[in-house]
């Protein structure tokens, strides 16, 4: 039965509309052009009940009187919704001052126009993140309508003639601007905010996942097809490095390289190829520069020298930088020999970690006796100074 | 020197690395207990009354330095002994100021982690090389130039402190520490014992200014 009755109801044209589509609705359902149906609202509308008979009429009949309705249908009922709104606020004003209880039209209409343009504002006042264009233009033109009504009020109850009340004017419509945006823009401000620590924290959640399926994952899938013990602890002692280099670097910059970064990686490099751990300690650090790269270069000399020869499985490097110079301090507990009485391939390798040193000013100084092992002592200034 | 080994409570997480270690230290030590958080740490020490804790400076709930806070609010003569993978130099020394004896890394042999745990039963300090460069670094620098100098001990190694750090980050042990610089092992000892202490009492602005620009997270 309601379906029947609702047949008989013709729907309101989404197409061609002026207000709502109800004129062109009830045209296309009689057979006659559309604006002799708007004439005729218009004439009721000012003689007598044309505007709540719309209202009616609107809610009554159905949306979408054309096939191609492909509209946002919650943006047609808020639509509706607010527009309908208006209307039964201005009908209710105009059957109140049908029996003389409406307030003065200087207070109607002001306040008529700020309630628009605050519904306006409002209908916008939800956290979301991509405002677009319209969004723009409705707060617009809220805006502008709020700026009219609150003037319109001002003019309209207040007398211009006193510097007081125009003072008081423009204190009325800023108060209303902020009142309108500041809550507004608070939630942009917040949803920026928002946006931009939760890309922060994707970003640095997917940077982690690269990293560990990058080295971890790949060094477990080494470590299951390898049965060398050797080989084994090589690649875990690697990836141990890799791992904590990447989760502790001092630095903000991870690519920035610095004595300690340098030094480091160059254990790394004497760790690898001779499989034998270099515990390096560093303390301070300075910037990279030709005298700091022949003290790296022959600190990981003397590495090489003490992983070769020493027969020990660990060798200790020492950093320290201080104002003036660095020392460097390499230091094995193995064999040892004895210094006077080396082989010449062996002076060899001491005079390149001599000779070096020496080109940038500095000095290397060996210490070993057979069974005691061997600490190798570089030392150079630093003519810059602290950096 | 106690006659009966001491006695040995392991805290970590990772069961893999409690069995190993227990495995490595043989008998040379008494392993009464095992514990895997806090709550179970705090509990079992506090049941057993051990010697030495081998404590994980990273545990699931919190940190090392809960476990010594707890424990030591109760006054037991427990020592402790930090062990960690962790290289974030604020974290060890946070565990070290909360009271741990030392501090050694998890690649340690097991013949040196014995002489470790023999060492802090004995009271003494056993300092990585690690741990050596970090108090180093962060006791490095001297004093803010324009601050008056403070006679607190507390703020400053003394130069003899510094040569044994150093040695001790070079790698030696503190036989070799006392051959080295003609002392006597007792007096390599006292020393590290004071660095210990300096680095757990002082109020050093640039202890935890040091701490602070290291932090990661």
């Amino acid at each position: 039965m309601a379906r029947q009755w609702q047949a008989a109801i013709p729907p309101r044209s989404d197409e061609d509309r002026v207000i709502g589509g109800v004129c062109a609705g009830v045209a296309a359902k009689v057979g006659i052009d559309p604006v002799l149906v708007r004439l005729a609202a218009i004439v009721l509308a000012m003689t007598g009940p044309g505007v709540p008979l719309y209202v009616l009429a609107w809610v009554a009949m159905p949306a979408g009187g054309s096939e191609s309705s492909g509209g946002d249908p919650r943006g047609s009922i808020e639509t509706r919704r607010g527009v309908g709104l208006i209307l039964i606020v201005i009908g209710a004003i105009l059957a109140l001052r049908e029996f003389d209880l409406a307030p003065p039209d200087q207070f109607v209409w002001p306040v008529a126009l700020v309630g628009l343009g605050v519904g306006v504002v409002l209908w916008q006042f939800q956290p979301r993140l991509e405002a677009d264009r319209w969004d723009a233009a409705r707060i617009g033109a809220g805006v502008m309508v709020v700026a009219a009504g609150i003037a319109a009020f001002v003019a309209g109850n207040v007398s211009f003639g006193a510097v007081r009340d125009g003072v008081l004017a423009i204190v009325l419509v800023g108060g209303g601007l902020a009142l309108i945006l500041g809550p507004w823009m608070a939630v942009l401000i917040r949803g920026r905010a928002e946006e931009r620590r939760r890309r922060l924290q994707a970003d640095a959640r997917a940077d982690m996942a690269a990293h560990l399926h990058d080295s971890v994952l790949q060094t477990f899938a080494l470590m299951q097809r390898t049965d060398d013990p050797r080989e084994m602890a090589s690649l875990a002692r690697q990836q141990e490095r890799e791992l904590r280099r990447w989760l502790y670097a001092d630095s903000d910059d991870p690519s920035a390289v610095t004595l300690k970064s340098a030094m480091e990686r160059a254990a790394a490099v004497v760790e690898d190829r001779h499989d034998i751990a270099v515990e390096t300690v560093v303390v301070g650090d300075a910037p990279l520069d030709t005298t700091v790269e022949a003290l790296i270069g022959a600190t990981g000399e003397a590495a090489t020298n003490a992983a070769k020869w020493s027969g020990c499985d660990s060798v200790s490097v020492f950093v320290e930088v201080e104002d003036d110079d660095v020392h460097v301090y390499v230091r094995d507990t193995g064999a040892g020999f004895d210094p006077d009485d080396i082989a010449e391939d062996r002076l060899g390798v001491r005079e390149s970690i001599r000779g070096r040193m020496e080109r940038v000013g500095g000095t290397a100084e060996i210490r070993s006796a057979p069974g005691e092992g061997t600490e190798v002592h570089l030392s150079v200034g630093r003519p810059d100074g602290t950096v | 020197m106690a006659l009966a080994p001491p006695r040995v409570v392991i805290v970590d997480d990772h069961r893999l690395f409690r069995t190993g270690v227990r495995a490595e230290l043989g008998d040379r030590v008494t392993v009464v207990a095992e514990a895997e958080d806090i709550a179970e740490a705090v509990a079992v020490i506090e049941q057993w009354s051990p010697d030495v804790v081998l404590l994980d400076v990273h545990l699931p709930s919190g940190t090392g330095r809960e476990v010594i806070e707890a424990v030591h609010s109760g006054s037991t003569e427990t020592r402790f002994l930090a062990v960690s993978v962790s290289d974030a130099a604020e974290d060890v020394i946070d565990v070290v100021r909360a009271g741990a004896r030392g501090y050694v890394t998890k690649t340690i042999s097991g013949d040196d982690l014995v002489n470790a745990i023999l060492r802090v039963n004995d009271g003494d300090a056993v300092f990585s090389p690690r741990l050596a460069g970090f108090v180093l670094d962060a006791f490095a620098g001297g004093l803010v130039a324009d601050a008056p100098v403070q006679d607190d001990d507390l703020d400053q190694l003394t130069p003899r402190e510094r040569e044994v750090l150093r040695h001790l980050a070079r790698g030696y042990t503190y036989k070799e520490i006392a051959r080295q610089l003609s002392i006597s092992i007792k007096t390599v000892e006292t020393h590290a014992s004071a660095v210990l202490r300096k680095l757990q009492l002082s109020n050093r602005n640039e202890l935890s200014r040091w701490a602070a620009a290291r932090r990661i997270w």
